[in-house]
C-alpha cells in the first residue's frame, strides 16, 4: 500500500498554524530580548538564547518544507536548501560561540572587579576548541572538495596556536593589571614608591608581549622599511616607560617636599613661631625645601643611573628613527645624514692633510729663506 | 597662616601690585625687540674654521704689554665675560690697563663631528697662542682660561709652557671626581659613546636640560617669579632678558671632543692622574711652572670649588695664588662684588709679574716700538668696532687666516719680531 501522503489543503492548514505559532513565538522572543536590554543583567542572558533557539527552529522547519515542495534533481530542491541553511547554520553557531565567550569573558574579566587570570585562560582554550569543532562540522562540509584543505588547515593547529600566541600577548598584562589591582587595593594613599613599581610592571609586560611581536623580524617587499618602523615605535615605547619611571621619581620627590614643607609649616606651629606670613614666604619656602629635596634626590645613585637609562633609552629611539626616516626617504633627491657624515669625514681628512702640508710648506720656506 | 587670608586689604594691596607690575612688564616686554650683549669695541684678528680671535681695543694706557689671551669653555658663549657695559670683566680688565684677546669657538655643526680636543689645545688654541705672540711680538703671552676652557688652558701649558707667561684660571674644573657636583656624579652614569655615536655633535639645549636641573626650582621657577618683582623696571627687565639670552645662546659640542673631554676627564679623571693625553704627548700637570692665579667661586654648582682647588697642588709652579670669590659660577663675571673685586685682583697679578713693568717702553722686549705706537696702530687697525659675533659662523675652510682688517696690525709686528 503506498504511503499516505498529506493533502494540500491539510499542508496549507499546518503551514499557516506552524506560521502562526511562530510569529507568537517570534514576537514573545523580542518582547524578552527587549526586556532584558532594558533591564540588563540576566534578562539578557536567558532572552537571546531564547531567540537563538527559536531562529533554529523556524529553520529547520522551513528547511523541511520547502525540500518537500521543491523539485528533486541535482544542485537544486533539497540539496540547495540544505546548503542554504548549513550556510546560515555558521552564523547562528558562531554567533552562539562568541556570545557565549562574551559572557564568559566577561565573568572571567569584570566580576568583582577583579581579573580572573586562570577564568580567561579557560576561556580562550574553550574558545580554541570550540572554533576547531566549528570548523569541522560547519565550515568543512560546506566547502567544495577541491578546498578541503582549508578545513584541515583551520581544523588542525592553528586555533591553538593563535590562542596561545594571544595568551603569551595578554598574559604579561593580566597579571600586570592583577598585581595593580592587589597594589590598589593596598594603598590606602598615593605612594610615589608604588608609582615606580607601577611603571617596572609596566615595561615588564611590555616586553613580554608586544615589545616582543615589534622586534619579530619582518617581511616582504617592504621589509626593511617596515622593520625599521616597529624597532623604531618598540624603542619609542620603551623610551616612554623609561619616561615615565623618570617623572614618578621626580613626582616622589615632589610628595616628600610637600610633606616636608608640611612638617616644617606644623613645627612653626607647635614652637609658637608661626606668624601670619605672605603667599611669597609660604611660596618661598615651599621651593626652597622642593629644591633641598630634588637635589637630594639628585645625588642619589639609583636617580643618576635611572637618567643615564634614560638618555640611553632616548639615544636608542633616535638611532631607529633616524635609520627608518633615511630607509624611507632613500629615494628622495636629497642627501641623508649618514651620507652627508660620511662627506665631512673625507672633509674632515682633507682638511687635516692640507693643514699639515701647509705647515710643512711653510718649514720648507723657513729653510730655504725663501717667503 | 596666610596674611592674605587673615588680612583682606593686604590681599588686595598685593594683588593690585602684581596686577599693576604685569601691564607695566608687558608693556616693557613689548618694546624690547632685542638687547645687545659684549658691548666693549674689539676687532676679528684671525679665524680658523669656526674659531675666532678678536682683540678688544687697548685702553687709554697699557700697564703691561704682555697681552693677555681669554680661552672661553666650549659650552655657551664667550660674551659671559663683556655682557653689558656695566657688567663686564672685559671692560673692567682694560680699564686696568691689559691687552685683551679672546677666543670665540663659535657654533660647531655636524660639519665639526671629528673635531677633536687635540684639535682645540693643538691646533686651535696653539694657532691663537702663537698669532698672538707674533703679533705682539712677545715670545711669552698670558694666558687666562674659564671653566672648561680653563682645563684647556691647563693643559696647554704642560704641553707648551715656553708659550706662556703667566696662567689665570677661572672656576676651573681639574679634580672630575669630586661628587660636590651633579655634573660629576650624574656623568659617572652616561654612556657617552652612545651619545656621540648617536647624536655626532651633543646640541647645546640637550646640555641645557642637565644645567637646568641641577637648581631645578631656581632657574624654573623662582627666577621667573623674581623678575615679577621688578618687571615694572627696564632695566632690570632689559638685564634679565640679556642673561637670559645668554644662558640659552647655547652652542652644540663637537662629538669628538666632547668623548674625550667627558670619558677621560668627568669618568676617569686623567688629567688628576697624569694618564691624560693629547695625541701621543701625556699631559704633566708638573710641567707647569709659571705663575699661576687660580680662581674659584664658594657657591659654584657647575664647578665646585672641591674640583678648582687642587690645581694649586698638581701644578709645578712656585708662583702661585689661590683666589676665592664669594658667589656662583656666573655671579663671579656679572655680581656687583665682581666688578669691583675681580678685575683689580687679575691686573695686579700681571702687572706684578710683567717683566717690562708698568712704564717700560719696549713691546715684549722689542726696542723698536714704543707701547704707544703698538696702541696707536691698533686703534689704526680697526677703527671700527666689531659688531657682536656673528651667530653664522664662518664656513669650515681648511685654512688659517688673519681676518682683513687686522693684516695692517699683524705685520708691524711681525716686522718688530724679526729685527729681533
Amino acid at each position: 500500500m503506498p504511503e499516505k501522503t498529506d493533502t494540500w489543503p491539510d499542508m496549507w492548514k499546518r503551514w499557516q498554524e506552524t506560521q502562526a505559532d511562530m510569529f507568537k513565538g517570534w514576537m514573545d522572543a523580542w518582547t524578552r530580548v527587549a526586556g532584558g536590554w532594558g533591564q540588563g543583567g540576566e534578562g539578557v542572558e536567558r532572552s537571546v538564547p531564547d531567540a537563538m533557539d527559536f531562529y533554529r527552529r523556524w529553520a529547520e522547519y522551513v528547511q523541511e518544507m520547502m525540500g518537500k515542495f521543491s523539485v528533486p534533481a541535482e544542485g537544486i530542491g533539497p540539496e540547495a536548501f540544505m546548503r542554504m541553511f548549513q550556510t546560515a547554520d555558521v552564523y547562528s553557531q558562531l554567533y552562539a560561540m562568541w556570545l557565549e565567550m562574551f559572557e564568559a569573558y566577561r565573568k572571567a574579566a569584570g566580576e568583582g572587579g577583579e581579573y580572573d587570570f586562570e577564568a580567561v585562560s579557560k576561556v580562550l582554550e574553550k574558545w580554541s576548541e570550540q572554533y576547531r569543532e566549528i570548523v569541522q562540522k560547519v565550515f568543512a562540509p560546506a566547502l567544495p572538495s577541491q578546498l578541503q584543505w582549508i578545513a584541515e588547515l583551520y581544523d588542525g593547529e592553528i586555533p591553538l596556536l593563535a590562542s596561545g600566541l594571544l595568551m603569551r600577548l595578554w598574559a604579561p598584562w593580566y597579571e600586570y593589571g592583577r598585581r595593580m589591582a592587589d597594589q590598589g587595593m593596598k594603598m590606602e594613599k598615593l605612594s610615589p614608591e608604588a608609582a615606580v613599581g607601577v611603571y617596572e610592571g609596566w615595561r615588564k609586560a611590555y616586553e613580554e608581549s608586544f615589545g616582543r611581536l615589534l622586534r619579530a623580524p619582518a617581511m616582504g617587499y617592504y621589509r626593511e622599511a617596515a622593520e625599521k618602523l616597529r624597532y623604531t615605535v618598540d624603542s619609542l615605547a620603551e623610551f616612554n616607560i623609561m619616561l615615565s619611571e623618570f617623572y614618578a621619581q621626580l613626582q616622589a620627590a615632589g610628595t616628600r617636599s610637600f610633606q616636608k614643607l608640611q612638617e616644617k609649616l606644623a613645627a612653626m606651629q607647635v614652637e609658637g613661631k608661626a606668624q601670619p606670613m605672605s603667599f611669597r614666604d609660604l611660596y618661598r619656602m615651599w621651593w626652597e625645601t622642593s629644591e633641598e629635596l630634588y637635589i637630594e634626590l639628585f645625588r642619589t645613585e639609583e636617580f643618576s643611573k635611572l637618567q643615564g637609562q634614560l638618555v640611553d633609552k632616548g639615544m636608542q629611539f633616535r638611532r631607529d628613527f633616524q635609520a627608518y626616516v633615511e630607509e624611507a626617504t632613500k629615494e628622495l633627491p636629497f642627501p641623508n645624514r649618514s651620507e652627508m657624515d660620511h662627506l665631512y669625514k673625507i672633509v674632515d681628512k682633507l682638511k687635516r692633510e692640507v693643514r699639515t702640508l701647509k705647515k710643512e710648506l711653510k718649514e720648507l720656506r723657513g729653510a730655504t729663506g725663501e717667503g | 597662616m596666610l596674611r592674605e587670608f587673615m588680612d583682606p586689604n593686604f590681599f588686595v594691596q598685593e594683588l593690585e601690585d602684581i596686577n599693576r607690575k604685569l601691564v607695566k612688564g608687558a608693556e616693557i616686554l613689548s618694546t624690547i625687540s632685542d638687547v645687545e650683549v659684549e658691548p666693549t669695541p674689539k676687532e676679528l684678528v684671525f679665524e680658523e674654521d669656526k674659531m675666532r680671535l678678536y682683540h678688544y681695543l687697548p685702553g687709554e694706557a697699557l700697564t703691561c704689554p704682555t697681552p693677555i689671551l681669554i680661552c672661553y669653555a666650549l659650552v655657551n658663549r664667550q660674551y659671559m665675560m663683556d655682557l653689558q657695559s656695566d657688567r663686564s670683566l672685559i671692560r673692567n680688565l682694560l680699564g686696568q690697563g691689559l691687552d685683551i684677546y679672546i677666543i670665540d669657538w663659535g657654533y660647531p655643526d655636524h660639519g665639526d663631528l671629528y673635531v677633536t680636543m687635540e684639535d682645540y689645545t693643538d691646533v686651535y688654541l696653539n694657532d691663537c697662542v702663537d698669532f698672538v705672540r707674533e703679533r705682539s711680538g712677545c715670545e711669552k703671552i698670558n694666558l687666562l682660561g674659564v671653566c672648561q676652557g680653563g682645563t684647556f688652558t691647563l693643559i696647554y701649558s704642560a704641553l707648551y709652557p715656553e708659550k706662556i707667561r703667566n696662567l689665570i684660571t677661572m672656576v676651573t674644573p681639574v679634580d672630575f671626581h669630586t661628587t660636590d657636583g651633579l655634573l660629576n656624579v650624574w656623568s659617572q652614569y652616561m654612556d657617552i659613546d652612545n651619545m656621540v655615536d648617536t647624536m655626532g655633535i651633543i646640541p647645546g639645549e640637550f646640555m641645557n636640560v642637565g644645567f637646568l636641573m641641577l637648581k631645578p626650582f631656581q632657574l624654573m621657577v623662582d627666577k621667573y617669579v623674581g623678575l615679577m618683582d621688578n618687571l615694572d623696571d627696564p632695566a632690570t627687565v632689559a638685564n634679565f632678558v640679556r642673561m637670559e639670552k645668554w644662558i640659552f645662546d647655547s652652542p652644540a659640542q663637537a662629538g669628538e671632543a666632547y668623548r674625550k673631554f667627558l670619558k677621560d676627564l668627568y669618568q676617569e679623571n686623567k688629567l688628576v692622574k697624569g694618564e691624560l693625553t693629547i695625541g701621543d704627548r701625556r699631559v704633566d700637570l708638573k710641567r707647569i711652572t709659571m705663575p699661576l692665579l687660580n680662581i674659584y667661586a664658594t657657591e659654584d654648582h657647575l664647578v665646585p670649588p672641591a674640583s678648582s682647588i687642587p690645581i694649586n697642588d698638581l701644578v709645578g709652579s712656585e708662583d702661585k695664588t689661590l683666589y676665592s670669590f664669594p658667589g656662583g659660577h656666573i655671579g663671579i663675571y656679572v655680581s656687583s662684588r665682581s666688578q669691583k673685586e675681580l678685575a683689580p685682583a687679575v691686573s695686579q697679578f700681571l702687572i706684578e709679574r710683567c717683566p717690562e713693568g708698568r712704564d717700560g717702553n719696549q713691546v715684549c722686549g722689542m726696542p723698536a716700538r714704543s707701547l704707544a705706537d703698538a696702541q696707536g696702530e691698533k686703534m689704526k687697525a680697526a677703527p671700527k668696532a666689531a659688531k657682536p659675533a656673528a651667530k653664522k659662523a664662518a664656513g669650515s675652510g681648511a685654512g688659517k687666516k688673519p681676518a682683513g682688517k687686522a693684516k695692517a696690525a699683524a705685520k708691524p709686528a711681525k716686522k718688530a719680531a724679526r729685527k729681533k
